[in-house]
């Protein structure tokens, strides 16, 4: 039996260019219909650009982007709802005012779903929004997004400034949607969210994605051998131009090696030098995260000298 | 999609009838309680006078203050206007409209406030229109002029994040421009201030009260130019905006 997949948002060679800063740069991906695709990547790694560039806010330098095979067009917002990173909402409206918007702009809102939107975050519409805190502005503009049952969802930061109980909503919010039909693009700082909801992942760094693909396969591509001794970490013969080593990093009495096999025979290699422990470990989002991008906070923590 | 200028406009109509209805209560009770305040003049009503009064300050006023109708868009909430079902053009578009008619309804409102403190009984004695065949030309004349203020404000700020800049300046600006232009400088100068002040819709203003028909009507057709050329520069600057 074959599966047919259906591409519902298509990204190819994106570039964007702020003056001579490279925000983003060749970007590609394909984003299948009811799936969740996580953008991850650190501060001014071209996120927030991407999204503007996608949706028409800011013009791209190069690039295609398609939407069921469509340019975009503005009618098309009728089925894309997006929430920015930073609140975008009009400071003098109340909530109420923004729900009223929605509604005349958008042919698909509900008011049934906005009011049990409205209820599952719990804030006062009365409100003007500079009146409500960040975590509610978040709030309102995720109950504007969801209440006119967009087939295709643009999440920039979406549980930023939300407690705990919320982020889970959130992310409860995004999967429920995608179960139903809807194409979901988010990006979060917090891997952990990125990695229970989404399905497949990009990161970029520095404008580029640098790691694409599905996350349950990037987490059982690697092993990571994480190694403690008395002293500084030492050099081992041989480890660095093992063809399954992929990175190593030390910092002061802590190895870590990124394999791409079972990491055995690495293993042993490693506890050859004798270390005080030694384990094999599966990756995480945040370990795929973090050796993709290099993690260049590994020099200045070294600098620290926490091994001393 | 207008909804929220709807709501601007509401709120501005608000404090507007609140304020004429405050002025229009206070006209009163001078009138009852200072004897001096009576004029008896007796003369002829000079209905255009009243109006375009009313379209200056008062259309003046609202032009300068929805003016920045686009530039505050632009101060952070361009990713919740551009993601709406409608083109960026009908968007600016749509939000002038409103605008423009929110400021006619408040210039038109202002009017008739006017006649009515002018018709306070007892105030004038036998009050007769001062009406003429050229009073509807000079009426659209004065009604273009909150217009033309309007649009010029908004292709000035369309590109700022909010327009308070255009807002506090354009006043001072036109009227030195004005001022300027009447006082008997050299040649060279009234030449200059003559130039600046073909930019200046202020300057069209006072010959909207002119006898020649000619000169009505070619500061009507000025002042509609202004009205549609700022409107399409606001427009085209917005459309090329990025957010």
């Amino acid at each position: 039996m074959t599966t047919e997949r259906t591409v519902t948002i298509s990204v190819k060679g994106l570039t964007k260019r702020y003056q001579s800063a490279l925000a983003v740069d060749r970007l590609s991906f394909d984003i299948e219909k009811g799936s969740i695709f996580g953008l991850l990547g650190t501060n001014g790694a071209g996120k927030t650009t991407t999204f503007k560039c996608l949706l028409g806010l800011t013009f791209a330098d190069s690039g295609d982007v398609r939407f069921d095979g469509e340019t975009l067009r503005p009618q098309l917002f009728e089925r894309i709802a997006y929430v920015p990173e930073r609140n975008a909402l009009y400071g003098g409206m109340s909530g109420g005012d923004h729900l009223e918007l929605t509604k005349r702009s958008y042919r698909r809102y509900d008011g049934a779903r906005a009011q049990a939107l409205l209820d599952l975050f719990g804030f006062d519409i009365k409100k003007k929004v500079k009146e409500l805190s960040k975590g509610q502005q978040t709030a309102l503009a995720l109950t504007l997004a969801f209440s006119i049952h967009p087939d295709i969802l643009v999440l920039d930061e979406p549980s930023s400034g939300l407690d705990p109980v919320h982020q889970r909503h959130v992310l409860d919010l995004m999967i429920d949607a995608a179960a139903g039909g809807a194409t979901i693009l988010f990006s979060s700082h917090q891997i952990g969210q990125v990695e229970r909801a989404a399905d497949h992942v990009a990161i970029m760094h520095k404008g580029r994605a640098v790691l694409t693909g599905d996350v349950e396969e990037l987490r059982a591509g690697e092993k990571i051998i994480e190694a403690t001794f008395h002293d500084d970490a030492p050099a081992i013969a041989g480890l660095e131009s093992d063809p399954h080593v992929r990175r190593v990093m030390r910092q002061g009495r802590l190895l870590r090696a990124y394999v791409l096999d079972s990491g055995n025979g690495v293993a042993n290699l490693i506890g050859q030098a004798k270390p005080v422990s030694l384990r094999v470990l599966n990756q995480n989002l945040e370990d795929i995260f973090l050796a993709a991008v290099g993690d260049d906070s590994s020099a200045a923590m070294a600098t620290l000298n926490l091994g001393a | 999609m207008y909804y929220k200028e709807f709501l601007r406009m509401r709120n501005a109509v608000k404090w507007l009838a609140i304020s004429l209805a405050v002025m229009l209560v206070a006209h009163a009770a001078l009138h009852l309680f200072v004897a001096g305040m009576s004029s008896n003049s007796g003369g002829a009503t000079n209905f255009v006078g009243i109006f375009g009064t009313a379209a200056l300050v008062i259309g003046g006023i609202m032009a300068t203050v929805f003016g920045s109708t686009l530039a505050y868009e632009n101060d952070g909430h361009l990713e919740v206007a551009w993601t709406k079902p409608h083109s960026r053009t009908e968007y600016a578009t749509t939000a002038m409209l409103v605008n423009a008619a929110g400021i006619m309804f408040c210039v038109l409102m202002s009017f008739f406030a006017f006649v009515l403190t002018w018709l306070t009984p007892g105030m004038h004695e036998q009050v007769t229109w001062n009406l003429s065949p050229s009073t509807a030309n000079e009426l659209l004349g004065f009604a273009l002029f909150p217009l033309a203020w309007y649009a010029v404000i908004v292709a000035l700020s369309a590109r700022l994040r909010g327009g308070a800049l255009v807002q506090s300046l354009i006043w001072p600006v036109a009227l030195v421009l004005l001022a300027l232009h009447q006082i008997p400088f050299t040649p060279v100068w009234h030449s200059l201030f003559a130039a600046l002040n073909i930019v200046n819709p202020l300057s069209y203003v006072s010959l909207m009260g002119g006898r020649d028909v000619n000169t009505r009507s070619f500061a009507a057709v000025a002042l509609a130019l202004f009205a549609l050329g700022g409107w399409a520069f606001a427009t085209i600057q917005w459309r090329r905006l990025e957010a």
